[in-house]
């Protein structure tokens, strides 16, 4: 499970994030809502220590993050994090010589289903396929947790789909996963628990399902009776 | 280990293009150089009307230390020397920077971020000393050319260490002594580590990181010369020789290992991408 | 081959290094090995003798090199770390001193003068200057250091009268009495002085002016000149030299040394005494220094350079030995002068390839040839290539 317990983030005089807890799951697919600049990246590039705090905790099942949570918990930011000059094929090179939880045959399954070219620069790479790449890079890790920073946007509605897809396969599975978003529409059936974000404080934390069976609402109908008011 | 030592390999391969550009520039223009700066006296030597003998009376014979005050052998270094500082600040800046911010790669790896620090500090040693040991090479071999291309009356040969005597800067690159060569090397990579914590701190606090890494630097680097400070403040020689010698040595030792720990710290616990 | 990069830079600085210093530690630096080959007489004299001088190559006399030259051989400065190369121009004294001392001698002046040792204690005296050669008042500080218990006091004396300038030349003690022989500067010429200082008082008692002759100030007084010998001796001994204008052929005015005479202060007595060289000595008096009871000093007669001892308490000559050391090339400077309580060492200030150093030592007391060497190279002189060696000090460890 990760744990969020009330991070606080300021940058100079810009309070971020004031006091957000929340926790996510393995086996379920947790997504943070709010409109652009609310700190959904913030709150993953805390979890994986890639910002520092003003206070607050993160725990991974029970720990704080440290270098072993890298072969445990993985993060597949918005950008490609790959040198623009390198292949596709050095890029999973390069994961394989570092993650010990690289799993060869996972990237296989994912370069055919992507149908990405392994000797592809990632330079040349369309949008769509860069984050493709980026997901491939994210998802042949054997690890219990994924984060994704809003894994669709700018993306053509096919890769769109294709990323979909990805999430009812059994790449996902059993994993515990993060994901920001502001385009909720792709993937709400998908979802087991929504955060939403707001002025740096959480403003709703629920389950779909629960809030389908008791107030008949879908997550959409929430979000717009939020930002009605 | 294992991932530092890939992490070096990985490093160096990022630069490798530039540096095999900066060899080539080198070994280019220090051969050429010594070609035609060859030539030339040997020209003139045969167009003066007076025999070789008197000719070397007049105008001094050739040898190395002459060519090493071209720009022929000077520009390169000069080249080198300002790309190795370039790639100082370039090795950390070009993470963060440009369309790929491959810094959440680097600090999402399941190793050390120390291990990452090391890498590159590595690196930039490793690029250092590979261009001092060409220049080592090149030495010799350009007064191998100046031999076949200059007579013996109109020549003197000169070992490295007269040429580094004679030219003074050669002194510091390839001190005559071994002792020298570690601590000047020794200082070299104390200042690489200082400059890489000061770079850290700006990519933690970002404009109020300069001022840090400004003052921290400062600070180091006083520290650092405290020996040679208490030297000119209390007389020259109230601290002994080897009193000045061990102090610089530990305090040396210990700014290193001072700025080792910050960054190491401030890549755990302050770094932001 | 993925990690070519890393196998093949570091390598490549390994052995290029590697082999560059191993290689120049090998063989060494090519440059001549100096020993002390002796000629005649007792080689023990020699064996704490220690010669150091500048070396330069003949191709590259931009270049120069600090060595010293024992009985166990040639030093190089390349040899010392750099941050020990002060070590080249510390006199072996002080740098016993230095080891046996190393409190004490922390932070002070490395002259030899300005210490004065006994089996009970050492003393250190040196002077504050006021700043920028203006006229100020100046302070004499002394340290003294009961060797016994290692308990150091100061203390501080006000000098009388100001100067621009005061350089402590000599400090000893007699009879519980503090001497310190000064140099003194305002304007013009030089001042001696000794200070008598009580040291339990913390007062001073006297304070003498080195040369009496007040009556003989006539036009000559500016170019008269004195200087302070140095040696083992109860005796302070100055010399003063004259100095007169001599037209020249082609009008220019030359001034050249006229007359010698020494002046004694005699450190039991307080007293001042006149020596007078003998008329057949005058001349190109050189190399002048004092042991126990005898001024000794180098003069030009007509068989040649000789070695003159003369007694201060009789005036008389107590030997006149003639001195064989080269004079090398158009080299000008005089020659090096060293003295123990029992010896005087004399050598050439110079070697080179053609003209190798020689150094004499004579018995203080019989004025005999007791040692004779010259400096000569391990390896053959014709293989070795063009050089000069300045020495700048002799000295005995």
């Amino acid at each position: 499970m990760i744990e969020v317990k009330e991070i606080k983030k300021r940058f100079g005089r810009k309070k971020v994030l004031e006091g957000v807890s929340f926790d996510a799951k393995k086996g379920e697919i947790t997504c943070l809502i709010g409109i652009n600049g609310v700190g959904k990246t913030t709150v993953l590039n805390a979890i994986m220590n890639l910002t520092p705090l003003n206070s607050g905790q993160i725990l991974i099942d029970g720990e704080r993050i440290n270098k072993n949570s890298y072969e445990k918990i993985t993060f597949i930011p918005d950008a490609v994090t790959m040198l623009p000059r390198m292949k596709v094929a050095d890029a999973i090179q390069f994961m394989r010589d570092f993650y010990q939880s690289w799993n060869d045959e996972r990237a296989s399954e994912l370069l055919e289903f992507f149908r990405l070219n392994e000797e592809d620069r990632i330079s040349d790479l369309s949008k769509g396929n860069a984050a493709k790449v980026n997901l491939l890079l994210g998802l042949a890790l054997d690890v219990d947790y994924l984060l994704m920073d809003e894994p669709f946007s700018g993306i053509d509605i096919f890769s769109r789909e294709q990323i979909a897809e990805v999430f009812t396969s059994h790449l996902v599975e059993d994993r515990g996963v993060i994901i920001t978003t502001h385009e909720i529409n792709d993937i709400e059936h998908l979802i087991d628990k929504v955060i939403l974000l707001d002025n740096g404080n959480v403003l709703k934390d629920f389950r779909t399902e629960v809030m389908r069976a008791e107030e008949g609402k879908s997550v959409v109908d929430v979000l717009r009776e939020v930002y009605k008011k | 280990m294992k991932h530092y030592l890939k992490l070096v390999n990985f490093e160096l391969g990022r630069f490798i293009k530039v540096y095999l550009v900066l060899i080539a520039i080198t070994i280019i223009s220090q051969i050429a150089g010594i070609i035609v700066h060859s030539n030339n006296f040997v020209g003139r030597a045969n167009e003066s009307m007076t025999t070789m003998e008197q000719f070397a009376a007049q105008n001094g014979t050739l040898m190395m230390s002459d060519f090493m005050l071209t720009l022929w052998f000077l520009g390169p270094i000069a080249l080198c020397i300002a790309a190795l500082i370039f790639y100082c600040f370039l090795i950390w800046y070009r993470d963060w920077f440009g369309k790929n911010t491959f810094v959440y790669r680097l600090l999402m790896l399941p190793t050390a971020r120390l291990n990452i620090l090391l890498a590159k500090a590595s690196a930039v040693f490793l690029m250092v000393l590979g261009l001092v040991s060409l220049q080592l090479v090149l030495l010799i071999a350009e007064q191998a050319l100046l031999q076949t291309i200059v007579p013996d009356v109109l020549r003197t040969d000169m070992s490295i260490a007269e040429m580094g005597n004679r030219t003074g800067f050669l002194q510091v690159l390839i001190p005559e002594s071994f002792t020298g060569f570690l601590s000047n090397y020794g200082i070299g990579f104390m200042m690489v580590f200082i400059l890489f914590t000061a770079i850290l701190f700006e990519r933690s606090y970002r404009w109020k990181g300069i001022l840090l890494g400004a003052v921290y630097a400062a600070l180091a680097v006083t520290v650092f010369l405290l020996p040679l400070i208490i030297q000119l403040i209390l007389g020259m020689n109230y601290l002994y020789p080897m009193e000045v010698f061990l102090a610089m040595l530990t305090l040396g030792i210990l700014v290193t290992g001072t700025s080792i720990w910050l960054s190491h710290y401030l890549l755990n616990r302050k770094v932001t991408v | 081959m993925r990690y070519w990069k890393l196998i093949l830079i570091p390598a490549m600085v390994f052995v290029i290094m590697g082999t560059y210093y191993i290689q120049s530690a090998i063989a060494g630096s090519g440059k001549p090995e100096f020993i002390l080959q002796e000629n005649g007489g007792d080689s023990e004299l020699a064996e704490d003798l220690l010669l150091r001088g500048h070396f330069v190559a003949q191709r590259n006399v931009a270049h120069m090199d600090n060595l010293q030259i024992t009985a166990e051989g040639t030093l190089y400065s390349e040899e010392l770390p750099s941050y020990n190369q002060r070590a080249f121009y510390t006199d072996p004294y002080i740098a016993n001193l230095q080891n046996e001392h190393r409190n004490f001698m922390r932070g002070k002046v490395e002259d030899a003068n300005q210490y004065y040792e006994s089996s009970s204690m050492l003393v250190h005296a040196t002077t504050d200057n006021p700043a920028n050669f203006t006229i100020g008042k100046i302070e004499l500080s002394i340290e003294v250091m009961q060797k016994d218990s290692g308990e150091t006091s100061g203390l501080t004396i006000d000098i009388p009268e100001n100067y621009v300038y005061m350089y402590v030349e000599d400090v000893r003690v007699t009879n519980g009495e503090l001497k310190v022989a000064t140099q003194n500067h305002i304007e013009g010429p030089s001042e001696y002085h000794v200070y008598t200082i009580d040291i339990g008082q913390e007062k001073l008692v006297e304070d003498t002016l080195i040369g009496m002759e007040t009556e003989e100030q006539s036009e000559t007084e500016n170019i008269d000149s004195l200087t302070m010998l140095h040696g083992p001796s109860d005796y302070l001994v100055f010399q003063q030299t004259k100095r007169m204008e001599v037209p020249q052929e082609n009008g220019e005015i030359h001034i050249e040394p006229s007359g010698t005479e020494f002046i004694t202060y005699n450190l039991k007595t307080g007293e001042q005494a006149k020596l007078e060289v003998p008329d057949s000595l005058q001349g190109n008096i050189q190399d002048t220094s004092v042991i126990g009871s005898n001024v000794y000093f180098l003069a030009e007669a007509e068989s040649g350079t000789e070695l003159v001892a003369l007694e201060i308490d009789t005036g008389e000559i107590a030997f006149q030995t003639p001195v064989e050391l080269p004079v090398a090339g158009e080299e000008m400077r005089s020659h090096m002068m060293r003295v123990t309580e029992d010896h005087i060492y004399l050598a050439t200030p110079y070697h080179n390839k053609a003209n190798q150093a020689a150094i004499l030592a004579i018995d203080a007391a019989t004025g005999e040839l007791v040692y004779e060497g010259t400096i000569a190279t391990e390896q053959n002189q014709e293989e070795l290539p063009d050089y000069t060696v300045e020495f700048y000090q002799m000295a005995i460890q």
